[in-house]
């Protein structure tokens, strides 16, 4: 019964929906009919012809408005309302491509810088950099705060975990490359080339196999190399018969003695680690600009005592290495994890992104006022002809739409790219290759593009509603007053 | 009328229209409207922008059903006719309506 009910109605509004311009044809014949049987029975009444006529329809009303109110009856107005809108709406604004342009122009600067914000906000501060392995849960759960420094110098011997810094516990890891020999032919790995103790200062244990031993680091024979979860997942299979496996990598065999858990990603979990085993010359060399340094902090120590003793260390490496060590200082970087981002920064970032908001939303209502002026006539037009004051708003949101599309697709696109060419990048942005125009920062310029416009629009339209449906403008012929029945109010108007 | 009595009668259209189309008859539009403005000796007057919804929402819920045919004046017309869900929601309006309507009576004698 239920089900044969639902099939008539799916069924009348497909056929509501498809024979569109039949219906709409039907409503206009159905409207005349009640029109001509309203002018007979004026004429019944004993008036003269032309003025049966004009009060069969003044007693109507206006025409527009009840075919509109009947489209609603039917479920069928929204969609229609926006289809038309959208097709309006877009050939109003290619209209005006000066206009238009600006109007992108300045969405565009404001929506990318803050949506560039957000990225870095949530790639840096919200994101963890590394969590603990299954059923450890988010590592920055565990009391002691976690400093991460971000340097483009190994630690050299007199800074080596060892060394002199007492709070901090620093390891490092250096951009390398495997070429690995598959089976299904040869396939790059990115790799990271480790210093001891890396696993170990993230205190993170795998999830297969065992941590590289401390002589593995020291000896060329037999390299070992640690899996991330996704590359063991991807390209090897997720097999667990991969510990003690040897394979041909970088021109040597080496034995994969662990798969780290899904959660450890430094940088990534798409990546391999293998031990860093120096040369002679390499203890030497102190030019050496490409490794990432992280630190965590000893038990019961503040971040601000472990920062004013790394800076200590970078003083004596400034006055021990003056020509290669001239002008560089040491940044922590507080971010692995959620719970220890910095409400102080978050809170400038956050009102940095709201006040150029703020500004750009002050520009586009100025310029889409300017513009609502010059196009009263068409609302007093729509108004004469019996489009309510909610329709036109409604259609002035609407093109605010398309304009927000068109911004947020631009924003993602250019993020994307900004993300590819890192020379756009400030010196010494911690963490640049996590970052990822991702759908949390696609999502994000869609809500605040949508966002800024709306209210961007919302005066103008306030403004325009109210020039188009209250004032005649002059030059706008005075368009037939909207018809009031003369024998009282009737019902629903 | 009132704006008041504008909202009572939105109210109760639905059941209004139905009432009328329960007599069996197709009828236009123009009929419906005329005949609830005879009914009620000219209280209620029935505008288009209201008739005409409300007759296809009826139509849409399934209440009513629609067919061209010709009018007495030889014009082309759309007539309704009840459907059986209609007369059982006509039925149901009609219990409601009552018991309001019974209920606002009794307060009103209240001295």
């Amino acid at each position: 019964m239920t089900r044969v009910r639902f099939l008539r109605r799916l069924h009348r509004r497909l056929r509501a929906l498809i024979g569109r311009p039949r219906l709409d044809t039907e409503l206009d014949a159905e409207l005349e009919f009640h029109l001509a049987m309203e002018t007979e029975r004026q004429l019944a009444l004993g008036h003269e012809p032309a003025e049966a006529r004009r009060r069969a329809r003044l007693a109507f009303g206006a025409v527009q408005s009840h075919r509109e109110a009947t489209r609603d009856a039917r479920g069928l107005r929204l969609l229609d309302d926006l289809w038309r809108d959208l097709r309006h709406g877009a050939r109003s604004l290619g209209r005006r491509p000066g206009h238009t342009a600006v109007v992108l122009l300045t969405l565009g600067v404001g929506v990318g810088g803050s949506a560039a914000i957000f990225g870095a906000v949530d790639g840096v501060l919200l994101t963890p950099l590394y969590r603990g392995g299954a059923g450890d849960g988010d590592l920055a759960d565990r009391p002691g705060p976690r400093l991460t420094g971000s340097s483009r110098r190994r630690p050299t011997s007199s800074t080596s975990a060892s060394g002199p810094a007492r709070s901090v516990t620093l390891t490092a890891m250096e951009p390398f490359g495997f070429d690995w020999q598959s089976d299904e032919g040869p396939v790059y790995l990115a790799t990271w080339l480790i210093y001891e103790g890396f696993f170990e200062t993230f205190g993170t244990q795998p999830l297969l196999g065992r941590l590289p031993r401390p002589d593995e680091y020291e000896r060329r024979q037999s390299p070992v190399v640690v899996l991330g979860h996704a590359v063991w997942q991807r390209r090897f299979g997720g097999d667990s018969g991969v510990i003690g496996r040897v394979y041909q990598m970088d021109e040597q065999p080496r034995t994969v003695v662990a798969v780290m858990p899904a959660g450890f990603a430094v940088p990534s979990d798409d990546v391999v680690w293998s031990p860093k085993v120096l040369d002679g010359w390499e203890r030497q060399a102190r030019s050496s600009t490409f490794y990432t340094v992280y630190g965590r902090l000893a038990d019961g120590v503040t971040e601000e005592t472990a920062t004013a003793e790394l800076e200590v260390l970078a003083g004596q490496l400034r006055a021990e290495h003056p020509r290669v060590n001239a002008g560089l200082g040491l940044m922590a970087v507080h971010s692995t994890s959620r719970s220890s981002a910095r409400p102080g920064m978050m809170l400038l970032l956050l009102s940095a992104v709201t006040l150029v908001l703020l500004v750009v939303v002050a520009s586009i209502n100025g310029l889409q006022l300017a513009r609502a002026v010059a196009r009263s006539r068409e609302f007093a037009l729509r108004g004469a002809l019996g489009a309510g004051r909610g329709r036109v708003l409604r259609q002035l949101f609407t093109e605010s739409l398309i304009v927000a599309a068109v911004e947020a697709s631009w924003a993602s696109w250019w993020r994307g790219r900004a993300r590819r060419d890192r020379s756009l990048a400030p010196a010494g942005f911690p963490r640049l290759g996590q970052l990822r125009a991702d759908g949390d920062v696609l999502a994000f310029a869609l809500l605040v593009s949508a966002i800024a416009v709306m209210v961007a629009a919302a005066l103008p339209a306030q403004v325009t509603a109210g020039l188009g449906l209250r004032l005649p403008r002059r030059g706008a012929r005075a368009a037939p007053a909207p018809a009031r029945p003369s024998r009282g109010r009737r019902a629903g108007e | 009328m009132s704006p008041a009595r504008t909202d009572r009668l939105q109210g109760t259209l639905d059941l209004l229209i139905l009432q009328t189309l329960a007599g069996g008859d197709p009828l236009h539009g123009w009929a419906i409207a005329h005949r609830l403005e005879q009914l009620s000796r000219e209280v209620f007057q029935i505008g288009q922008g209201s008739l005409y919804p409300a007759l296809h929402r009826l139509e849409n819920d399934g209440y009513v059903d629609a067919e061209w045919g010709v009018s007495e004046a030889g014009r082309r017309a759309r007539f309704y006719r009840l459907t059986a869900r209609g007369r059982r929601q006509l039925e149901r309006e009609r219990a409601s309506w009552e018991e309001f309507a019974g209920a606002v009576a009794r307060i009103l004698e209240q001295r």
